[in-house]
């Protein structure tokens, strides 16, 4: 059989191709990928168990319900209702976290309270975009009109920022004589 | 196939993606972290997300946004986004009698917008957030050659991280430049509607920070859900660049016939 060297050589090859096409198949294509299309399925979850870092809008009440009672309150009642707290002070995640043993939650960081106009002139600061009947004012010329000196932390000496308006009389008098 | 496609329920999808052991364990945080009834359903049974009851549609309405950058701070840390870079952003026009638009973003209005003194008469203002349209048809996923790219069964566009090779043709291919190469990771990177908060029941970082409602997000399979109510019966809702046939699912209210 002089011939068998041949037939050997025509079968390793054909064998080749369909083992190789396994392996590369194997290294290259992870393995959930195709599962609902063209994609890798364990991504979705991947996206899924990413941690969760802002709250709802409810996430501050569970703990502050009850050391600050007035201020949530105020703040429900007043204009700024529907500025969310962390908007103001920080993500709920960087505050407290669920203790590892019980699972209950525990503040781990001060929270973040920021006092400077920049915050309140990221909202109130005079811009031609800005819809006309969202309340506005040029910050130092505001302040000086009320006839308060201007400073960094200005705006929180007269408005209270969880509860801001100043239109009712008395409450007008009350700031400027902080402010001063 | 037809039938694989829809037997795609909790079941089969759970089985394959191994379920979602997560939302167990953080048990802890979804009681402070959620609050509509979606997410206490899945507080008691945390395998509750059912990817085929949702098809997920966005809201923009141009007239009410005020420019304070709150979206775009609270996506960057919601998200990680590294700096300069933006999963969404907020562009401000303004418009001059002569009919010429001045558009500026300075730093993805992260730090909101300074006044600025214009040497014109200006005709109109407004102020137009940004960020992936999660369109139907998308080039995006098209032109991916390692299927990083996908689009999921509940509506929205993802890059798998582990699976790109940043190659860069998705960013090219964006029609509305959604999308950029992470700086450190060196792979594509976008808006995903905050996957991780809205398969919670909670809302996209963006919407849920807006002091003024500008931005909301709906779900076209909720029954007498108000936002795509809002999308179908309006006159004035409207896509960016229809006419390139990507059927975006982030729709623009009263936007001006400026922005494109
Ligand atoms: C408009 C921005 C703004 C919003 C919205 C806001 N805060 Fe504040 N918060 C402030 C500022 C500014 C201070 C510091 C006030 C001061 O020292 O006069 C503060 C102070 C506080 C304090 C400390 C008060 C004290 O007396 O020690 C707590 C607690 C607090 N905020 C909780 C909340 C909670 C809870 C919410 C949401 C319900 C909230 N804040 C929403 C701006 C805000
Ligand atoms: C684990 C429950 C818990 C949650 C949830 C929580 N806090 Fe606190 N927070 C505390 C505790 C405890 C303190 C310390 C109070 C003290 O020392 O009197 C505190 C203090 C604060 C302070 C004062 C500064 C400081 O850190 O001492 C502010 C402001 C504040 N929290 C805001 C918030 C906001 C805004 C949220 C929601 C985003 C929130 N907190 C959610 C428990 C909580
Ligand atoms: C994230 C945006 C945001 C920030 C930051 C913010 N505000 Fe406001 N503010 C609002 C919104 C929204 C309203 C309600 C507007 C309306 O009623 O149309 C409001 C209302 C007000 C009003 C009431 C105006 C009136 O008509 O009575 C005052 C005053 C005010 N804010 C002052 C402040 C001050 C001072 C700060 C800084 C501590 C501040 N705001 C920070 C969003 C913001
Ligand atoms: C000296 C006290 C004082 C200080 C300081 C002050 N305000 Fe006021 N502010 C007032 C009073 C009083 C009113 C209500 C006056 C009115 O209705 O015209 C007011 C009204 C406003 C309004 C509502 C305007 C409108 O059109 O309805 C905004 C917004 C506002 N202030 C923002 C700020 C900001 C931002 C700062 C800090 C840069 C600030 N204020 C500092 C006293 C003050």
């Amino acid at each position: 059989m002089e011939h068998t060297k041949h037939i050997w050589r025509a079968v390793l090859i054909i064998l080749l191709v369909p083992i190789s096409y396994v392996v590369i198949h194997h290294i290259a294509v992870p393995e959930s990928f195709g599962v609902y299309g063209h994609y890798r399925a364990d991504s979705v979850k991947e996206f899924m168990d990413t941690p969760v870092i802002h709250g709802d809008r409810e996430s501050c009440q569970s703990c502050h319900e009850k050391q600050n009672k007035e201020l949530l309150a105020n703040k429900a009642k007043g204009k700024h209702a529907t500025v969310p707290c962390e908007n103001c002070h920080d993500a709920v995640s960087f505050h407290v976290k669920p203790d590892s043993k019980t699972g209950e939650l525990v503040k781990i960081e001060k929270m973040v309270i920021v006092r400077s106009y920049r915050l309140c002139a990221y909202c109130h600061e005079y811009l031609e975009a800005r819809p006309n009947a969202f309340p506005q004012v040029k910050c130092k010329e505001h302040v000086i009109s009320q006839d308060a000196e201007f400073s960094e932390e200005v705006c929180v000496k007269c408005h209270d920022p969880h509860n801001p308006s100043l239109k009712e009389e008395g409450k007008k008098d009350e700031g400027k004589k902080d402010a001063k | 196939m037809q039938n694989r496609e829809t037997e795609m329920s909790r079941r089969s999808f759970l089985g394959k993606t191994g379920g979602l052991a997560v939302l167990v364990v953080a048990g802890g945080v979804t009681t402070v972290f959620a609050d509509s009834k979606q997410s206490e359903q899945i507080k008691k049974n945390p395998q509750a997300y059912d990817w085929s009851q949702h098809d997920y549609v966005y809201l923009v309405d141009t007239d009410k946004c005020i420019g304070c950058g709150s979206c775009v701070r609270a996506c960057q840390k919601e998200n990680h986004v590294p700096p300069h870079r933006f999963r969404t952003w907020v562009e401000r026009y303004v418009v001059s009698h002569d009919g010429h638009t001045h558009i500026d973003s300075p730093d993805g209005a992260r730090n909101g917008f300074p006044p600025v003194v214009s040497d014109y008469n200006v005709a109109k203002a407004f102020f137009v957030p940004k960020l992936c349209n999660h369109c139907t048809h998308t080039p995006c996923v098209q032109v991916c050659p390692v299927g990083a790219s996908y689009r999921t069964k509940d509506g929205l566009i993802l890059v798998d991280e582990k699976r790109c090779i940043g190659c860069g043709y998705c960013v090219q291919a964006c029609p509305y430049g959604s999308r950029f190469i992470h700086p450190e990771l060196h792979v594509a990177s976008k808006c995903t509607l905050c996957y991780h908060r809205i398969t919670k029941g909670m809302l996209p970082a963006c919407v849920q920070s807006c002091p003024v409602q500008a931005r909301m997000l709906g779900d076209r399979k909720k029954n007498g859900d108000k936002v795509a109510e809002i999308i179908a019966t309006s006159k004035v809702v409207r896509v960016l660049k229809p006419e390139l046939l990507t059927e975006p699912n982030c729709y623009y209210k009263n936007l001006s016939k400026e922005v494109y």
